[in-house]
């Protein structure tokens, strides 16, 4: 386990370089050398060059320009599918938590249900269903992502609320908003943004691996996952395809894991620091 | 005016096999400007009852027999409307650690101002003003106000839940243990300030406590609970000097024990 100077360290590297890509996928139209979606047949699979820093792919376009743009579909789409399932998840976690004991008891056995399905194959499945696009896959990845978090927030609600002051604070007469939103989220809020960076880096490469197989983000739209398919059948004669995007993922996959495990090192398991 | 009637409450434990009951047949009244305590040897049931007059058993137990009227309303054992009307509003539970009863990361002044901006409907403005008088009422200096609890001593955390009680004006108090851990000094006075908060509200006090010398001079009835059975009734005088019930004969043996120790210098 990382000391807690280094791990400090590694979050602040892990948010810097997820900031960065952020600001790059939103600069992309302005910073790309070229457009990413014309090409230059009299100029395919060109090596990194001075005009060309990542080469060409097998239509002539630029790989770094494709790079940019796709930094902002990949990302956006792992953040807008974390973030939707993490909502679901919350609305249907904290309501099994905190429902009277009936409803409580089907609610935990709809999202035990849900859970027991395999959520890869069940996300190839629904996006597969829809039509292939970038939206289908975010809508398919949440709906696989929720029960996760359903049974996780349920968890450390029903924990949060075993806490003798939070008893107190019903004891007092206090509503259920007000001994939700002041007295159980800010027990769960920390390690629900541990768990938060965890899960988007989880379904960025989820992201990436739909489209890869095809269902995600369609051709000409620049999405990592695609530009690694793209890159199959060259992979011999123009590495460089394969290397970008491979490395982009690994990075902004890495930079989650570095940002959660910072975070867990300053959340201890009970909750915010007194 | 009666605050409190409890007729036959049970309450069980279910996950034990066999469901073990906690709290059998437990009948008790309080009036209105009663003091009545409740002792007993520790497991007895005694924060258990405490809990269930809030409607507030913790899980996994269960209410499954019995009635309990709070101001002449009937409360229902799932009913978490009726149960929320009535807590803070009617009866106010002191808990035994204020440490732990209190929001670690929320001020005093703003535990106060929320409590009494919900139950009592003020504005932030009297709530703020109300909050500061109530902590100045039960001998808090002004910094308690924009305190943590963990910046405050035991007594004075206990000060806080007494000015809470204060602020809401609840008609009856329920107190489990509320001078436990707390040396002989602060102990007198949180337990003076406690009567007189009860005197000034004229609410009734429900008083639960181990220590008999405690309750002695405190309640005006005395009720012991022993394995979740209330043994024996009666005013303390009449219970200390002919204790009717084996259980209660020796609690008050083993008082006697403890002061004649005293007596000789051996007390612990």
């Amino acid at each position: 386990m990382p000391s807690e100077r280094i791990s400090r360290k590694m979050g602040i590297c892990g948010a810097t370089l997820l900031a960065v890509l952020m600001l790059v996928g939103v600069l992309a139209p302005w910073i790309s050398p070229h457009d990413p979606y014309r090409g230059d047949l009299s100029r395919r699979l060109e090596p990194p060059s001075r005009s060309y820093p990542l080469g060409t792919d097998a239509l002539g376009r630029c790989v770094a320009s494709r790079l940019l743009h796709a930094t902002g579909t990949s990302l956006g789409a792992a953040l807008a599918a974390s973030a939707t399932a993490f909502l679901l998840g919350a609305a249907a976690g904290i309501s099994a938590a905190l429902a009277p004991p009936g409803l409580a008891a089907l609610l935990a056995t709809l999202i035990d249900a849900a859970l027991a399905m395999p959520a890869l194959l069940l996300a190839v499945v629904l996006a597969g269903l829809m039509n292939p696009s970038l939206s289908s896959t975010v809508f398919a990845l949440a709906l696989v992502g929720w029960p996760w978090w359903a049974r996780w927030l349920r968890a450390m609600t029903r924990q949060a609320r075993r806490r003798e002051f939070v008893t107190a604070a019903e004891a007092l007469g206090l509503g259920g908003g007000r001994i939700l939103s002041h007295y159980l989220l800010p027990q769960i809020a920390p390690a629900a943004a541990v768990a938060f960076a965890v899960r988007t880096g989880t379904m960025l490469v989820a992201v990436s691996g739909l489209s890869y197989l095809g269902l995600g983000a369609q051709p000409p739209q620049p999405e990592w996952g695609r530009m690694l398919e793209e890159s199959r059948l060259y992979l011999g004669r123009a590495p460089w395809l394969l290397i970008a995007p491979a490395a982009a993922v690994s990075l902004c996959a890495a930079s989650c894991q570095m940002i959660a495990e910072s975070l867990r090192q300053r959340v201890p398991p009970g909750g915010r620091r007194a | 005016m009666t605050l409190l009637e409890v007729r036959g409450v049970e309450v069980v434990d279910p996950s034990s096999v066999p469901p073990r009951r906690v709290l059998g047949d437990v009948s008790l009244r309080v009036e209105a400007e009663q003091r009545l305590g409740i002792t007993g040897p520790s497991g007895a049931g005694k924060s258990t009852l405490a809990f269930a007059l809030c409607g507030l058993l913790p899980v996994p137990l269960r209410w499954r027999k019995g009635e309990i009227d709070i101001r002449g309303v009937r409360m229902a054992p799932g009913d978490s409307r009726a149960w929320a009307a009535v807590r803070g509003r009617d009866i106010f539970l002191l808990f035994q650690s204020a440490a732990t009863a209190l929001h670690p990361h929320l001020t005093v002044g703003r535990q106060l101002t929320e409590a009494l901006e919900e139950v009592r409907g003020m504005s932030r403005t009297e709530s703020r003003r109300e909050a500061q008088r109530r902590l100045e009422e039960v001998g808090l200096p002004s910094f308690a106000f924009s305190a943590y609890p963990y910046q405050l001593s035991g007594g004075m955390r206990q000060r806080v839940q007494i000015a809470l009680a204060l602020g809401l004006g609840c008609r009856l108090l329920i107190a489990d243990e509320p001078t436990a851990g707390l040396d002989p000094v602060v102990r007198a006075e949180i337990l003076s300030l406690l009567c007189r908060a009860a005197d000034d509200l004229r609410a009734g006090l429900l008083l639960i406590s181990h220590d008999l010398r405690l309750l002695r001079g405190t309640v005006d009835t005395l009720a012991v609970l022993d394995e979740g059975h209330l043994v024996e009734v009666g005013p303390p005088g009449r219970l200390f000097s002919a204790p009717l019930a084996p259980q209660s004969r020796r609690l008050v043996e083993a008082l006697h024990v403890l002061e004649r120790q005293a007596d000789v210098g051996i007390s612990p």
